[in-house]
């Protein structure tokens, strides 16, 4: 038995390591690059090693609070209004009527584009004066919502939103057909309104996608670049100016790699702190 | 053994996709050739810049049998994407555009080669204008860069829907700009966002009414009462509907109301022309004449070219731009690159070049090549031989102008913020 | 009765997955419209849902420019290449991870499922550094090893569901027929595993289609651009003329609307078992 389950490691060892080797190389080997510069101050040609001093600049920075303050508004926003409409919309597609097929199709198109061309499409509708969605609601809120504080926001908000609704939506729909249709039954014969099979039958069965979908979607938000960089850049003011493009100013058009590779390693930290939230909440588990 | 087998097919599976990428990019051993980064696009041509930089290459080729590979980066990642290369030792060009303004972001950084020598030493020394090697010169003296023309701060002007003329002064436009708004015109648009906001009408009222963005040090030093009736004034605006909102939007689509006709006065830059086409004047004419539509609409009658709005009582101000070549530390052919700036700096190909891109030539004699004796190019000069400003050298220039850029549209598009709060507020985080 | 307020309800159900479905594809429905304005009628006041007149001057401006044969042809190799490295890696230690239990297995996967959430600007100026050190920047190399490495650890994730629901018992059943270990995958087991495959070839395609701010930071060379960094060349230089970004979005979305609208099934499939058996 204890050979056995020594060769077995070697096996599978043999077949994991490629993937293993790549991985290290191009994704963990770079992050400890990247903890190594955010120690140094880095001015063109010459670097010196300063230690925690970016880090300390960073946190006494009001810029980076401001920013951690808009990617929570953002994350916050986004997903929980991509859980709601997703499980709705999972409940509409999971209801087995005839086209539902044709409906997924449809509404996953958005999750298929580049971030780039949805950002280009988003900035466009919203263009002042000559934007059709801004000229839509022009008589209802007579101003530019581009170009206003709360209303570049809630454009994000729904670009992304716009994205990420398709993934959660399968996600969530995936999850419902796993429920078979017995309890709904029995549950129906009882006198169960609809409501309540929702709150004492659906929900704490389809718990574990949900937290996928929270912990996911988290990650993704506070992950958040290219879209924002194509529709507002940031704006106006300083908005929409969220983490990730907080670093990619700083570090790329600003040049201070220092700082930047700082705020890159904290948003590690953010990402692996949530990570591991998640692993914990679906359980890894041998089954 | 099967895996062995199966280790066999996939390392020779990853065999032939590594040399089918890489097949894509060859580096080029050619020792006459040189690589250069510019904005502009030689291998899609759009407009005139990108014609000039294609056909530049086609007879630099010809005539002296050398070539030039033309990197396009875009205007927003040029300067950070040289400063990358650079500090990371990455393969860097042997010439790279540059706009002079940014010029104390790369002394910072250590970025460019000191290329005063070569320039002093040059056949072309003498006759290069002095605005436009000030512009490209350290404060300390040193040569960054060479000019290759420059670009001025300069009012666009429907001339139909100013029968007194465009005005001169603040107060001035204010009157006109309420009459206008009865006619269902914008007075003016200009770009009111981001890093480039600050680069055009901010920056000249400010200085028009006697204030500033840094002093001597490179420091930030915005914060001062002259700004604070600046934006003052462009609070009124916003307010009052005398210009449009898009002026606050990303991007510049702010050209657009004047390109069209619903905006009839646009606070840009001489080379704003390249761009600005077809026009639609408030009458409804159209002018569709390629890069020179404007050129034709100010031969027309039909548009003017006037200073920007300046303080009562204060002169107006036409900050100066150069664009620019420089070194980048860690050029390998810096001969080639040498050899193509002492070729281009004479001055019938220094007009061709300024024309392509809108400025003046930076070369003095050229300045009276026949191209530049248009009305519209005679304003201009007359402009920039008055009004002529340089930039402020900031320290850290990106980091300190956009955090500029972000108080200016957060005051603006909130009017229960304090002026000078906010601008002391940003001024002393830059400063840190 | 009954019957009827059923009707009732399917029919609202329709109705309001319609206007979901409307609301979902109304920017990209608006992008096709504006695509075949001309330069003026794309900034009318107030904006006109269809152009008076179809032309399609912002088409020709998008094939004129390299967009054609360099930009969507340099997506296309990265996207290929990045799958044919993804599929081997993944499949091995997706069957590794499968069929062998061993110390340490749950630690090294849900290292690699970390390794999927690492910020990707974290890596970025790293790897730009080391590229440079290697004198790789001039070569596809780095962005479709950047690629790889996004794409490999779902890509494990979602085929090892499928090797998952296959009976151990199946192929050792093969194997005592005299069949090599090796025929029995080729037989048994990549038959049953093909839709997670494809799933995964699918997920590492869109990936590197899609992807913009790897390509943008490590590419510093004409010839390898992509077609999402050439729509942002086309930003600076069209910055207004919006009739030819649009055409240039709709000629960038339309290969990978093709390959989706082909390989749904194994798509949506292959989604939903990886997230949740997984």
């Amino acid at each position: 038995m204890k050979i056995k389950q020594r060769t077995d490691t070697r096996k599978a060892m043999a077949l994991i390591s490629p993937a293993l080797l790549f991985l290290f190389l191009v994704q963990i080997y770079p992050i400890f690059d990247a903890f190594y510069l955010s120690l140094l101050k880095i001015k063109g040609r010459n670097s010196t090693f300063v230690g925690l001093t970016n880090y300390i600049h960073i946190f006494q920075n009001s810029d980076f609070w401001e920013s951690s303050w808009l990617t929570a508004l953002f994350t916050f926003g986004y997903l929980s209004l991509t859980l709601i409409l997703a499980m709705l919309l999972a409940l509409l597609l999971n209801r087995k009527l005839k086209f539902s097929s044709l409906y997924l199709i449809l509404i996953f198109i958005p999750w298929i584009l580049s971030p780039v061309v949805a950002g280009t499409m988003w900035r466009w509708l919203f263009q002042p004066a000559y934007g059709i969605i801004q000229t839509l609601f022009e008589p209802l809120i007579h101003k530019s919502l581009i170009t206003d504080k709360a209303g570049a926001m809630m454009i994000i908000i729904l670009a992304f939103l716009w994205q990420n609704l398709p993934l959660t939506t399968l996600l969530f729909l995936g999850g419902l057909q796993t429920i078979s249709k017995e309890i709904f039954e029995c549950a129906s014969l009882d006198g169960v309104s609809g409501v309540q099979k929702f709150r004492f039958i659906t929900l704490p069965l389809i718990k574990p996608i949900l937290l996928i979908n929270m912990i996911m979607g988290t990650i993704r938000g506070i992950n958040v670049i290219s879209i924002v960089m194509s529709i507002t850049r940031g704006g106006p003011g300083r908005a929409t100016g969220v983490w990730g493009l907080y670093l990619y100013q700083t570090a790329w058009q600003f040049g201070d790699f220092g700082s930047g590779a700082a705020l890159g390693i904290i948003m590690f930290f953010v990402s692996v702190l949530l990570s591991l939230l998640y692993i914990r909440s679906v359980k890894l588990e041998p089954k | 053994m099967c895996f062995n087998k199966t280790a066999l097919i996939t390392i020779t599976i990853l065999i032939l996709s590594v040399q089918a990428i890489f097949a894509g990019g060859s580096s080029d051993d050619a020792t006459n050739e040189i690589t250069i980064w510019t904005k502009y696009n030689s291998e899609n041509p759009e407009n005139n810049r990108d014609k000039w930089m294609k056909n530049t290459i086609d007879v630099y080729l010809e005539e002296t049998g050398n070539s030039i590979n033309n990197i396009f980066v875009p205007y927003d990642q040029i300067n950070s994407k040289l400063n990358v290369a650079v500090s990371a030792g990455a393969e860097v060009p042997d010439l790279s555009y540059i706009d002079s303004q940014q010029q104390a972001f790369y002394i910072s950084n250590a970025t460019l080669m000191d290329i005063t020598k070569l320039v002093k030493g040059s056949t072309w020394y003498d006759e290069i204008s002095p605005r436009a090697l000030g512009a490209c010169t350290a404060p300390d003296g040193t040569v960054l860069a060479v000019p290759l023309n420059i670009g001025t701060r300069v009012s666009y002007v429907w001339s139909e829907a100013w029968p007194n003329g465009f005005p001169s002064t603040v107060s001035g436009f204010l009157t006109e700009a309420e009459r206008l708004k009865g006619e269902g015109l914008y007075a003016m648009s200009f770009k009111a966002s981001e890093k480039y906001g600050t680069e055009g009408l901010y920056y000249g009222l400010v200085k028009s009414f006697g204030g500033s963005y840094g002093d001597a040090e490179g420091k930030a030093a915005w914060a001062n009462p002259e700004t604070v009736k600046v934006l003052e004034f462009l609070r009124t605006l916003f307010a009052e509907g005398y210009v449009p909102e898009i002026d606050l939007a990303p991007g510049f689509d702010n050209e657009r109301p004047f390109v069209q006709g619903d905006a009839v006065s646009f606070a840009g830059i001489s080379w704003s022309y390249v761009y600005m086409n077809p026009l639609t004047a408030p009458d409804g004419t159209i002018i569709d004449k390629g890069s020179n539509s404007i050129a034709t609409a100010v031969e027309m009658g039909k548009m003017d070219v006037a200073p920007y709005l300046a303080a009562d009582g204060g002169e107006p101000v036409a900050a100066l731009t150069s664009s620019a070549l420089a070194i980048p530390e860690g050029a390998e052919n810096i001969d080639g690159a040498h050899a193509f700036i002492d070729w281009l700096m004479n001055p019938s190909r220094n007009a061709e070049c300024a024309e392509a891109f809108g400025g003046l030539p930076s070369i003095i004699s050229a300045q009276s090549d026949a191209r530049f004796q248009t009305p519209y190019w005679k304003k201009v000069a007359e402009i920039t031989e008055k009004y002529g400003t340089a930039y402020p050298s900031l320290v850290d220039y990106d980091k300190a102008l956009t955090k500029l850029a972000q108080t200016f549209e957060e005051i603006l598009s909130n009017p229960e913020l304090d002026i000078m709060e906010s601008l002391r507020t940003a001024q002393q985080e830059i400063n840190q | 009765m009954m019957k009827k307020h059923m009707m009732i309800s399917t029919v609202f159900v329709h109705l309001l997955l319609l206007v979901v479905c409307a609301v979902c594809l109304f920017p990209v429905f608006y992008t096709l419209t504006t695509s075949f304005k001309d330069e003026i009628e794309v900034l009318t006041k107030p904006p006109r849902l269809f152009p008076a007149t179809w032309v399609i001057s912002g088409y020709a401006q998008v094939f004129k420019s390299s967009m054609l044969t360099l930009y969507l042809p340099n997506s296309l190799m990265n996207s290929i290449v990045t799958s044919l490295i993804v599929l081997p890696l993944a499949s091995l230690a997706a069957y590794g991870f499968s069929r062998y239990k061993f110390k340490g297995s749950m630690f090294i996967q849900v290292c690699i499922l970390m390794i999927w959430m690492v910020p990707r600007l974290t890596t970025l100026l790293p790897l730009y550094k080391i590229s440079s050190r290697l004198h790789l920047l001039q070569t596809r190399i780095p962005l479709i090893a950047v690629y790889a490495s996004y794409s490999l650890p779902i890509s494990i994730w979602i085929i090892k569901s499928f090797i998952d629901a296959i009976p151990r018992d199946m192929e050792e059943a093969a194997c005592l027929d005299g069949t090599t270990l090796i025929q029995s995958l080729w037989h048994i087991t990549l038959p049953m595993i093909a839709p997670g495959l494809f799933t995964a070839f699918l997920m590492a395609f869109l990936e590197s289609w899609n992807e913009f701010l790897a390509a943008v930071v490590l590419i510093s060379n004409n010839s390898l651009k992509t077609a999402t960094v050439g729509l942002y060349d086309f930003q600076s230089a069209f910055e207004t003329s919006y009739h030819t970004l649009a055409a240039a979005c709709i000629v960038i979305a339309l290969p990978i609307l093709i390959i989706f609208i082909l390989g749904r099934k194994y798509f949506f499939k292959g989604l939903m078992e990886g997230a949740i058996k997984g």
